[in-house]
């Protein structure tokens, strides 16, 4: 075994988590820490009466449903709510990785048998609906929509995303097409016939976990390897980018942008 | 219209832009603010270049704009500016492009990457002329930061980029003009205090003659409330007016105008934040010399952003509360104070339309609904209602003579949505609003083969109070 693939494998991942968790933290504070708004403070446009439960509700349809986006542009509203939902359900089923499986069973009551099963029909549905709706929207992205708004003429918009798509837009959807394509590859090519192979990447991780690398697991798994690269460089590119979009909701919390000011029209006496 | 108009090119707007204001007007502005701006010798393009920078680094909305948009475009089919006109640098994500490349040209990635990253590689007083025609285009209407995922608000972006643009001596004439007429005489039109007081003598006798009521006004007096109209109301909605006057008498409110304030709209709001300010404080100062416990304001829409989430506060520091006069006229039906009687406004199809700051950060959608349900017989919700309402066009500083022919195209998704619906009448209660519509429907019904008409709310009102 070469000294740098014990290195790439064995301790390149915990710098990884290091810019990772760091980054964040960094890119947060950069983010609160101004204090000026424009003019008018951070009124949220959203939001009518922007107490705690009504914002909590908008993030949370925002995220998980996207439902501003119907209204612009199916295709982008299709090709987001397949691509997230995949890599959320793919991105937990990584738990069952980095697990190992005596301790899923102990712990979780999922035996190695029905381990395999979610991981080939859940993980495989996953990573087809995420490939699926990145593959909608880099095909969006590059090749341009038209999308027709009918009042009494009809508005022909065009969405020239080329204009507006620059090299770390691209980079995104390359490294992560690459990333779930490997592991779909994996989940659907490799464990069906190989029911040892999520065991020997689980070790792997899991000496990670325990802070005792040990390599020799994925020796053998170069599909593996790759996969592991790619995600290594996207989870350190990840802070530094607007990969850190998930995290902009923070700006529509009344922690940070000021709660609505509420009129009072009790108060008034005539 | 003594200059001829610029044409409107589909797919080209670069054409059209406001007259810019000119040196002494700028300097009186800066005066009142306590602004010095840079001299002559200053070079603008790295001036301009510092003050974004500086912007970026303590202003959260640049930020936000400028780190986390994705590049998706969902904000390209429902801006107004965009939709209407096809330049996609007169689109949000196209106007905040303009200045990300400009960032990105001083960012590592994007000294190393260069164009890839999209990072400006020469600024020049060709491009900061560029930045001028396009940051004011923008209607502000925030249409893009409701539907963006995330809420990038272009709107702020705009407001920063022009306030910069304002520093280096680049403002709309006409807003800056606006501004100065506000500040110097406490509201839009520069009405004087006899003014004032002729038109409000004019305005009760009509209602005396309409209604069979004698209603007094009380000007720059002590009384509970301070009642702020629109000074467009006392030129060109006089029918609005009419209609705060009687329901202010018929409500039997203590209330004052003042000399010092008679407006709504905040023209800050357009330009920059220290007039937003300064306007704000005209208000607060008014409020307090009248000793009055409440203000009360009219119709406008982005008048009421400003007023409810700078001015209301302030106000409360002195005690003081901040309504819109909606609210009252609910607050009267519902508890019975007032009686309406829908057949005044006759068997018309009314349409609804939200001015953008009553719905995006007004929280003022179901009031004015209210009160419609209660004045007309017939009305139409329309399809793109609240939060997804058009800007009439005219927001924005869009109000001046040679914006039109950018104006009218951007007027006509409104338009269109309130014939397709089969309303004969709109309803926006807002002066910017109504100021626009005096300027486009008659192009627009020509345009479209239609006679639609248009209204303030408390026209509405006025006609349907019984008294």
């Amino acid at each position: 075994m070469n000294i740098a693939y014990l290195i790439l494998y064995g301790y390149v991942p915990y710098a990884v988590m290091l810019i990772f968790i760091v980054g964040i933290v960094y890119r947060l504070v950069r983010w609160l820490t101004p204090k000026g708004l424009t003019g008018l403070y951070n009124v949220n446009a959203t939001v009518n009466g922007d107490d705690y439960g009504k914002i909590t509700l908008e993030i949370l349809k925002r995220i998980f449903l996207f439902y501003t986006l119907p209204d612009t542009d199916n295709t982008l509203f299709i090709g987001s709510l397949l691509f997230h939902w995949g890599i959320w359900i793919a991105l937990i089923g990584h738990l069952g990785i980095i697990i190992p499986s005596k301790y899923l069973e102990s712990w979780f009551g999922i035996s190695p048998s029905l381990h395999h099963v979610i991981a080939l029909y859940v993980g495989g549905t996953a990573g087809t609906i995420a490939l699926v709706g990145l593959l909608i929207l880099i095909t969006r992205r590059i090749t341009g929509r038209t999308v027709t708004i009918k009042l009494v003429n009809e508005y022909k918009v065009r969405i020239p995303l080329t204009m507006l798509s620059f090299l770390d837009d691209y980079f995104a959807v390359a490294i992560l097409l690459a990333i779930i394509a490997l592991g779909l590859a994996q989940t659907l090519g490799i464990t069906p016939t190989h029911p040892t192979y999520i065991d020997e990447i689980s070790n792997w991780m899991w000496s990670l976990v325990t802070l005792h690398p040990n390599v020799s697991y994925i020796v053998a798994d170069p599909l593996l390897q790759v996969h592991a690269l790619l995600a290594m460089i996207f989870i350190a590119y990840f802070p530094w980018s607007k990969m850190m979009h998930p995290f902009s909701f923070i700006y529509i919390s009344p922690t940070v942008a000021r709660p609505s000011i509420k009129i009072k029209v009790r108060s008034v006496q005539r | 219209m003594a200059h001829k108009l610029p044409e409107f090119r589909y797919g080209d707007t670069s054409n059209i832009k406001p007259h810019k204001a000119d040196a002494k007007l700028l300097e009186r502005l800066h005066s009142r603010v306590n602004f010095k701006p840079p001299g002559p010798e200053t070079d603008r393009i790295a001036y301009f270049k510092r003050r974004l920078l500086e912007e970026f680094d303590s202003n959260r909305n640049v930020k936000l704009a400028v780190e986390t948009c994705v590049h998706c475009g969902a904000c390209l089919t429902v801006c107004p500016t965009y939709i209407t006109t096809g330049d996609i640098k007169n689109s949000p994500v196209g106007r905040a492009e303009l200045i990300r490349a400009i960032i990105k040209g001083e960012k590592p990635s994007g000294k190393i990457f260069g164009k890839a990253v999209n990072a400006l590689r020469k600024f020049d007083e060709n491009y900061l002329e560029m930045l001028y025609t396009y940051y004011w285009q923008c209607l502000l209407c925030r249409k893009c930061a409701t539907y963006c995922p995330f809420g990038v608000d272009q709107a702020t972006l705009t407001r920063t980029v022009r306030s910069i643009l304002y520093e280096i001596g680049m403002a709309s004439r006409f807003v800056v003009t606006t501004i100065d007429n506000m500040e110097r005489t406490g509201n839009n039109m520069a009405l004087t205090p006899a003014a004032i007081k002729n038109i409000l003598d004019f305005v009760i006798k009509e209602i005396k003659e309409e209604k069979g009521v004698e209603i007094k006004v009380k000007v720059d007096q002590p009384a509970y409330a301070l009642f702020l109209p629109s000074s467009a109301d006392f030129f060109m909605n006089i029918e609005t007016l009419k209609g705060h006057l009687l329901f202010m008498h018929a409500i039997g409110m203590d209330y004052t105008v003042s000399t010092k304030a008679l407006e709504v709209a905040n023209f800050g709001l357009f330009l920059d934040p220290r007039h937003l300010r300064y306007i704000g404080e005209i208000y607060v100062s008014a409020a307090r010399e009248l000793g009055v416990k409440l203000a009360v304001f009219c119709e406008c829409g982005h008048g009421w952003h400003a007023f409810k989430n700078y001015v209301v506060p302030r106000l409360r520091e002195y005690g003081i509360e901040g309504v819109h006069i909606f609210h009252l006229v609910v607050d009267a039906i519902k508890g019975g104070k007032i009686k309406l009687n829908p057949e005044a406004n006759g068997d018309i199809v009314y349409m609804y339309q939200d001015p953008d700051y009553y719905a995006r950060g007004g929280d003022l959608t179901e009031e004015p609904r209210f009160i419609m349900n209660h004045v007309v017989k017939k009305w139409i919700d329309p399809e793109y209602s609240r939060g997804k309402t058009w800007c009439c066009g005219g927001q924005g500083g869009m109000l001046a003579d040679e914006m039109l022919p950018l104006a009218i195209q951007y007027s006509r998704l409104w338009y269109e949505d309130a014939i397709r619906h089969g309303a004969q009448w709109v309803v926006r209660p807002c002066s910017i609003c109504k100021a626009q519509l005096s300027h486009v429907v008659p192009h627009l019904n020509k345009m479209y083969g239609k006679d639609l008409k248009y209204s303030g709310l408390m026209d509405l009102v006025y006609r349907a109070l019984v008294v």
